[in-house]
């Protein structure tokens, strides 16, 4: 089988909304299908009956996002009846996950275009979900880690890839000091959806309800003022003499993006210009205990498989779980900081689980489109020891 | 009466600073709606004062709300824009800076918006009310009087009603009725003089004791020890206690009474002393600024040594050894002379004390007070002390201290030459208190007083010191406990060990009264003459039980043996020669409690104060419970390394599923875990109530006098139309749920947020929550939660780790966490 090229025409996002905060009661089906619905109208030659798939990336497939949010937000955007939908699920990577999917199927020829993407509500879904229920057989065996909060791996990671307190905090403060800029600079504006979200509340002095809608047009994360001096002074969170706090760790989010990926026949088809090409997709698996490290597996067999080196990617997107997990990662593979996160990461801009594969795909891209760039990665540590790398080469 | 409280249900309250907010907390706590003024700020939010107060407030420790969700109770206002908010008020509290012209301008500003049923008052400790009065219409002046709260407002038990000239009788009779019912206040119906009677004989008792501390050069620590437990005031002694109400505002008030106080021939006395100026002036005003007369320094305590003019490290046990065997163990009628005889400054600092502060008392209580009653409860509410200064009088003797205030003013040794007042010295008095009532120095004879009708729900009043307790029936009487009833067919039970703690004995008498109760009364209390209602289980016959080998069985030879030598060798309690094992005692007080909840006659638990591990269990059995406001309660097993094994965990379980109403287990479940697992107490009856230990048709009341009053209505209420609850299995979460929560207690432990043996206890509460070996929502039997419980329990007992934290908390009543 002679396999083809896998185009990226279109990636972008909402912003992105802290947890309980702006986008708190949207749901994220409506975030997605705004995404998705927007995208198309930006590509009016693009006929919607064509798309032949949509592939959905959520950690916590359930209630406001479950009974297969990928179907349901095709629909409610508005796609005709005969466009399927599925929804997939390896957590924190689901969202370059369901791009890696889109694009082997239309490598492999058996679909022309296809909208990827990833959504998440944390507001609305805890993490874990709403009934937890793990497995009573794994507190007896070596899979007792299975049950570890995100928290205590990244404190073992600390631990055993001596990350200091001090070197998280650092890494966190930069974090919002690149966020802060680069959202000064309107470096997010072009890949960011506008939402109006609409949030009501109950009036006991009037007795009524009120409603306010915000167009919410920027993520609502980073925070200005973060120093050293006030990250020091936070407690640890997850363990008593630990080092991991609420500032170095990543923000609970609210967020969607979509991608819309094309063979090279679709492109002509539909008179559309690509953005990138999908290069190619790695995932791996580490100790669950210490999923953190997870990068550190995916990111040199990404490289292989594209027949790349690790210098050559020029702009690297590693989701920042938690600074500890982030500095352990970047000093393993020696990578460069300054291509690490320009623009910050899930720190200061928030972490909305099964959507941040697709949301740093969209800041990847428009990145590197900005500054003429060639190779880009997107990676990420994921739950119960697990990484993903995704290779992108922009056109 | 009931009926005409009702006319009281919205109230003002000007001012918010810390009285005020207080007050405005209290009343929320109580249920009523309140109105919380101050003045306009500017900028966005002109409500900003009140709400800043209300924020502080929910930070208040000792907390000013029982629960926090009480403060949607309490509106925001300011005088620029809300004063219509005034005309909805039935009572109206000024609660502002001591400053007569600005007092005068803000009740000026409500007029014209005060309905004309509404009743106004003054928090002022400083200013004469008729003074306070003058200027107000006529109409509103007969509405108006003082209420004078103690500082902390929910806790302190005093408040001072004060009429002026003008008063209205049936308003005083209306805000008597209300404050002691519906707020839980002890109400003292003081004159207006300076200072009332609280902080007149208070301030003075306080100013006394240093006066002579520094004249016999006894430092603020001594001084504490000696002005505290040992003679039945609070721990905190004098200086202490001083910090704790600052340094600053006593100040404040010491100067004002010495202004006030012209013709009082002790006035020379009220000046703070140059020692504490200087420590003020140096801004060391108490605790709200961590330093005082005592100062922490990391885990040491510093006191301020006048000698030394400097700070140094705080001592303990300075008291004469001797002395104190005298304090603690002699016969009350023989303490005073034993004290006259014994010598020494510390004996002649105490002596000196109790003179002068009997005769200040005795001197100026016609002034002061309707009767020495009064002056006594003021004294006991406002400042917590055990007895009133007439009380220990009359309990040292009222002879004995008599003839020796003669001698002394005759030996020119009391602090002023002021005449002793002649009904002090007549030769046929024993004392100004018994039960035709209580001395009244200005009619000079004993009057009843405490006449209002709202007494007769005080069943059981708190009596005075040579007062009889009202008329009622023994039924049993034994070492532990007492079965007695008052003129009805209702059974009250209460116990007689330290802390009311249950002990074999204490829960074989239970059994009794259950006996006798099923076939004799209608219903059972279980009530205790004052807090705490239980704090729980004998853990020194729980960890003797254990030590000698008696955990499944009884203790054999050697047990025995170690039994005698350890009695021999040590002055701990003795115990029963035939000492049961542990698991006996913990299946007898399975048996018994179940019996409490399923027997055929209703049980009612009246809760005041402690409610801990084995007296939670008490009442979570028991048909109904009446809990005072001040209830605390909690299943704390785990502090000493074992788990609620008396239904605790049932109980809980079985209430999780009740809650869950047939949905998922898991959110019901987990938070009654955690309250276990973590030992949690809770800060109040409504507190209790979110926490699952209360139910919504329990009764919450708010002043403790009344509780078995309350708890007879609700006997008879519930004998009236009885039948047991049924036995119903019960839905448990299974091994799945279980695994949710050793999942989250997994994670505490990788965090080290708990030991291993803190994760051993804590699993176990959870399996025997969860039903053990079971799929997740199978049902089970009641008996079947009891037995894992049981077994769980002992099988904890005999590990050394919940040996060593009975052991730690029976020698320093400190959790011990290993």
């Amino acid at each position: 089988m002679q396999l083809q090229e896998a185009y990226i025409v279109k990636v972008k996002r909402t912003a992105v909304g802290k947890v309980q905060g702006v986008f708190s009661q949207t749901r994220p089906d409506d975030m997605l299908a705004h995404v998705i619905k927007t995208l198309l109208s930006e590509l009016p030659s693009l006929d919607p009956v064509a798309v032949e798939d949509v592939i959905v990336g959520c950690a916590m497939p359930e209630a406001e996002q479950g009974w297969n949010v990928g179907r349901i937000a095709a629909l409610l955007a508005g796609l005709p009846d005969s466009v399927p939908g599925f929804t997939v699920n390896r957590l924190c990577s689901s969202g370059l996950q369901s791009i890696a999917i889109a694009a082997d199927r239309i490598k492999t020829g058996a679909c022309d275009v296809v909208i990827a993407g990833g959504v998440e509500s944390m507001s609305m879904i805890p993490m874990a979900g709403n009934k937890p229920a793990v497995n009573p057989g794994i507190f007896d065996d070596e899979n007792r880690a299975i049950s570890f909060g995100m928290g205590i791996t990244a404190e073992k990671v600390a631990d055993r890839w001596q990350v200091g307190r001090e070197a998280q905090d650092a890494f966190a403060v930069e974090s919002h000091i690149r966020s802060l800029a680069a959202i000064e600079r309107g470096d997010f504006k072009s890949e960011i959806i506008k939402m109006d979200a609409v949030k009501s509340s109950f009036d006991f002095d009037t007795n009524s309800t009120l409603s306010r809608t915000t167009r919410v047009d920027t993520d609502e994360g980073p925070r200005p003022g973060s120093s050293m001096e006030i990250l020091a002074k936070l407690r640890t969170v997850f363990a008593q003499n630990g080092s991991v706090t609420a500032a170095n760790s990543s923000q609970m989010s609210d967020g969607a993006a979509a991608v819309i990926l094309c063979s090279e026949k679709a492109l002509k088809e539909y008179n559309l210009t690509p953005m990138a090409k999908f290069v190619c997709f790695s995932a791996a698996g580490v100790e669950p205990e210490v999923m953190g490290v997870g990068p550190i597996k995916a990111i040199p067999m990404a490289l292989e498989q594209a027949g790349l080196k690790q210098d050559d990617m020029q702009w690297i997107e590693l989701n920042e779980a938690f600074a500890a997990q982030s500095v352990a990662v970047i000093n393993e593979l020696g990578l460069d900081m300054g291509k690490v996160n320009p623009l910050g990461g899930a720190i200061s801009l928030g972490h909305p689980l099964g959507a941040t594969g697709s949301i740093r795909t969209a800041t990847l891209l428009h990145g590197m489109q900005r500054n003429n760039m060639k190779y880009g990665m997107v990676t990420m540590c994921v739950g119960v020891g697990m990484g993903a790398a995704g290779i992108f080469e922009m056109v | 009466m009931d009926k005409k409280l009702r006319s009281i249900q919205n109230i003002g309250i000007l001012g918010a600073g810390v009285m005020g907010s207080q007050i405005a907390a209290h009343f929320a706590n109580a249920g009523f709606k309140v109105f919380l003024f101050d003045m306009a700020k500017e900028g966005k939010d002109k409500n900003l004062a009140a709400g800043t107060a209300i924020q502080a407030m929910l930070k208040a420790k000792p907390a000013a709300f029982a629960n926090p969700r009480f403060k949607g109770r309490i509106t925001k206002a300011n005088y620029e824009d809300n004063l219509d908010y005034i005309s909805q008020c039935d009572l109206v509290m000024e609660a502002i800076s001591e400053n007569i012209k600005w007092k005068h301008e803000l009740y000026q500003k409500i007029l014209p918006h005060l309905k004309p049923s509404v009743i106004l008052a003054s928090n002022t400790s400083a200013i004469p009310l008729h003074s306070l009065a003058d200027g107000l219409p006529g109409w509103l002046q007969t509405r108006f009087l003082g209420l004078h709260f103690f500082n902390p407002p929910r806790y302190m038990h005093l408040l001072e009603i004060i009429a002026h000239g003008k008063t209205d009788e049936k308003i005083v009779d209306l805000l008597e009725g209300f404050f002691v019912s519906k707020l839980g206040k002890g109400v003292i119906r003081a004159k207006d003089t300076p200072g009332f009677v609280g902080n007149r004989v208070g301030v003075f008792a306080m100013i006394l004791v240093d006066h002579h501390a520094q004249r016999l050069n006894l430092p603020a620590d001594l001084v504490d020890e000696l002005t505290g437990s040992l003679i039945d005031r609070p721990k905190t002694g004098t200086y202490r206690t001083l910090d704790l109400v600052g340094l600053d505002v006593m100040s404040m008030v010491v100067e004002e009474l010495h202004e006030t106080l012209e013709d009082d021939p002790w006035r020379d006395l009220f000046k703070l002393p140059e020692w504490l100026t200087k420590l003020v002036a140096d801004g060391a005003i108490g605790s709200k600024v961590k330093k005082g007369v005592y100062e922490k320094r990391g885990k040491d305590i510093f006191v301020y040594d006048v000698g030394l003019a400097d700070y140094r490290k705080s001592k303990r046990k300075q008291v004469d050894k001797n002395l104190r065997d005298i304090l603690l163990k002699s016969k009350e009628e023989d303490k005073f002379s034993a004290l006259a005889e014994f010598g020494g400054p510390q004996a002649e600092f105490l002596l000196s004390v109790y003179s002068d502060l009997f005769h200040y008392c005795a001197y100026h209580l016609g002034d002061i007070a309707n009767s020495a009653k009064e002056l006594d409860l003021a004294i006991r509410w406002g400042y917590g002390w055990e007895y009133g200064p007439f009380e220990t009088w009359q309990k040292f003797g009222w002879q004995t201290v008599a003839n020796f205030l003669e001698k002394q003013q005759v030996a020119n040794k009391l602090l002023t030459k002021t005449d002793i007042p002649s009904w002090v010295l007549e030769d046929s008095r024993r004392g100004v208190h018994n039960d035709t009532g209580s001395w009244d120095a200005n009619s000079q004879k004993m009057v009843s007083g405490f006449d209002h009708e709202i007494y007769s729900r005080q069943l059981y009043p708190p009596k005075m010191v040579g007062e009889s307790s009202p008329e009622h029936t023994v039924i049993f009487e034994n070492e532990v406990a007492k079965f007695w009833s008052l003129k009805s067919e209702i059974g009250i039970l209460s116990f007689k060990t330290k802390m009311h703690v249950l002990s074999y004995e204490v829960i074989n008498s239970i059994e009794q009264a259950l006996d006798i109760a099923e076939s004799k009364h209608k219903a059972l209390i279980v009530w205790q003459d004052k807090p705490p209602f239980c704090a729980g289980a004998n853990l020194y016959e729980v960890l003797m039980g254990t030590k000698y080998g008696g955990v499944e069985e009884k203790a054999g030879f050697m047990g025995k043996l170690k039994q005698k030598v350890v009695e021999a060798t040590t002055d701990l309690p003795k115990l029963g020669d035939d000492m049961p094992s542990v698991k006996q005692v913990i299946v007898k007080l399975q048996k018994v409690l179940m019996r409490m909840k399923h027997g055929p006659v209703p049980t009612i638990a009246a809760v005041n104060g402690l409610a801990l591990g084995g007296g939670c269990e008490l009442l979570l059995h028991c048909n109904k419970v009446v809990a005072s406001l001040e209830s605390y309660i909690g299943l704390v097993e785990v502090g000493v390394g074992v788990l609620p094994a008396g239904g605790g965990c049932k109980e809980m379980a079985l209430r999780a599923a009740q809650d869950a109403k047939g949905d998922n287990l898991l959110p019901f479940l987990s938070r009654y875990f955690e309250n276990l697992a973590m030992a949690k107490v809770a800060t109040s009856a409504y507190e209790a109530l979110d926490m699952g230990y209360l139910r919504e048709e329990d009764k919450v009341v708010m002043n403790e006098d009344e509780l078995l009053f309350v708890a007879h209505s609700e006997a008879e209420a519930l004998a009236n139309a009885y039948s047991a609850p049924w036995r119903e299995p019960i839905r448990v979460g299974g091994t799945g749920l279980r695994a949710n929560i050793q999942g989250q207690l997994v994670n505490l432990l990788e965090g080290d947020f708990i030991s291993e043996h803190d994760y051993g206890i804590a699993l176990k509460i959870a399996d025997v929550m969860t039903g053990g070996e079971v799929y997740a929502n199978t049902k089970v039997s009641d008996e079947h939660l009891l037995k894992m419980e049981r077994e769980s329990f002992l099988a904890l007992l005999k590990t050394e780790k919940t040996q060593a934290r009975l052991e730690h908390m029976l020698k320093t009543n400190k959790p011990l966490r290993n």
